[in-house]
């Protein structure tokens, strides 16, 4: 019980401190899976298993090494603005950087859901809900970066093909991993439920 | 169901497959003879001709499916289905979009009010037509799942809006990322009162109870009389 909740405290504290600093620099897209971060983490506390709590302090870490990229080396200051890349390609990276953390915290919802509902996932319902998922979880980012932007008119928003190219990057990279994730599910007849990745019996 | 019933839903099926792409016919003849306000308002004819035309290719849809015996969705959300069709089609062809501040804004919501409507129906019907060891859970599990997943078709509506202006080479559906961030947070103000609905409405009802006014497949439509 001791290891959990290390490992739920640690989770915790990175995703706590993700979500200040994306506040701070005005990053909306991280601050929202920071708190998605936090919340999943403080729920699989209570109610998943210990390889769910790993899986999230995984989560964890993967945000705040993101969210730091994103407001240091990969900013548009540092990239854009000096002149070392093409918007375009520029777009393309922060989606990549914004997509990563949010591949484990997609299916850990499952997971959490599970948890908490008493919910039973088969494999195509893995399979035909994590790419909407993965894009749900960005559009309250975008609102969020939406209320930075009213509430500090410094914060330039670039144009649409940030938030285009954000969708459809997720989109590509979910369809590929759910896909790869449920066949796997299915050969092995697993399903997700409130006891975590269980094989069917 | 019985034959008066079936003959009822394929009348009104019928004057749905020609009346909505008529009626459309009708908008979109004001556009070409310039009578529409949304081409003062700075909408392209082009722009207009085309919405019109692919709503009313989408509007076949649901009295196709009906027709040929495959899916019936009950006949209120029909009519939102519709009248969310009207009103977008309308109003841009009106200029309100464009004239009135807050009509786009509106507009998202109720399309986003109804797609997750629908989705909420698809979640119920998963839920009543597969394996016993899947299953949403309890009501809370039902609405997160509607709440995310719904989440997701602001997006997919905003990267259609903009792979139509990239294949057309013009600026016909995006105005910038304000307007873009703004109709996402239109999206998820009419998600949240979907599915705030969705988990009070499963509080006194089950899924069931919805999937049981959706017809799927040939067989749910054999005519048996025996009750008459």
């Amino acid at each position: 019980m001791n290891a959990e909740r290390s490992v739920a405290t640690v989770s915790a504290l990175l995703s706590s401190a993700s979500l200040v600093i994306s506040l701070l620099e005005y990053e909306g897209i991280m601050a929202v899976t920071s708190l998605f971060a936090l919340s999943f983490g403080c729920i699989a506390f209570k109610r998943c298993s210990p390889r769910a709590n790993h899986f999230l302090l995984i989560s964890a870490m993967a945000t705040l090494l993101c969210t730091i990229l994103s407001v240091t080396v990969f900013s548009q200051e540092s990239l854009v603005d000096s002149g070392s890349m093409e918007k375009v390609t520029w777009f393309y990276l922060m989606a990549l950087v914004h997509v990563v953390p949010l591949l484990p915290m997609t299916f850990a919802s499952f997971f959490v859901i599970a948890s908490i509902t008493g919910a039973s996932y088969n494999w195509a319902v893995v399979r035909g809900l994590t790419p909407f998922i993965s894009m749900g979880m960005l559009v309250p980012g975008y609102v969020t970066e939406y209320f930075f932007q009213d509430i500090n008119l410094d914060v330039w928003m670039v144009d649409n093909g940030y938030i285009l190219y954000g969708l459809l990057v997720t989109l590509g990279i979910t369809l590929v991993l759910s896909w790869l994730v449920s066949r796997r599910m299915r050969e092995s007849h697993k399903i997700i439920n409130e006891h975590g990745l269980v094989v069917l019996e | 169901m019985n034959a008066a019933e079936d003959s009822r839903e394929r009348a009104v099926a019928w004057a749905m497959l020609f009346g909505v792409p008529a009626s459309m016919g009708v908008i979109a003849l004001f556009v070409s003879l310039g009578l529409a306000p949304g081409l003062d308002a700075g909408h392209p004819e082009e722009y207009l001709l085309a919405t019109c035309l692919a709503w009313a290719l989408i509007s076949l849809v649901i009295p196709i499916l009906r027709l040929t015996r495959l899916v019936s969705l009950p006949p209120i959300l029909v009519f939102v289905i519709y009248a969310n069709i009207y009103f977008y089609v309308l109003c841009l062809c009106c200029g309100l979009y464009l004239n009135v501040s807050w009509c786009g804004d509106l507009g998202h919501v109720i399309s986003s009010i109804i797609v997750t409507c629908i989705v909420f129906v698809a979640f119920c019907l998963v839920e009543v037509h597969s394996p016993e060891h899947v299953t949403f859970g309890s009501r809370g599990g039902m609405a997160a799942m509607t709440f995310l997943v719904a989440l997701s078709f602001g997006g997919v509506w905003e990267m259609i809006e903009g792979f139509t202006d990239t294949v057309s080479g013009n600026a016909y559906m995006v105005y910038g990322a304000t307007d873009t961030m703004g109709d996402l947070t239109a999206d998820l103000l009419g998600v949240c009162i979907v599915t705030l609905f969705a988990y009070t409405y499963l509080g006194k009802h089950n899924a069931s109870d919805i999937a049981s006014d959706i017809r799927i497949g040939r067989s749910a439509f054999e005519i048996d009389d025996s009750d008459l």
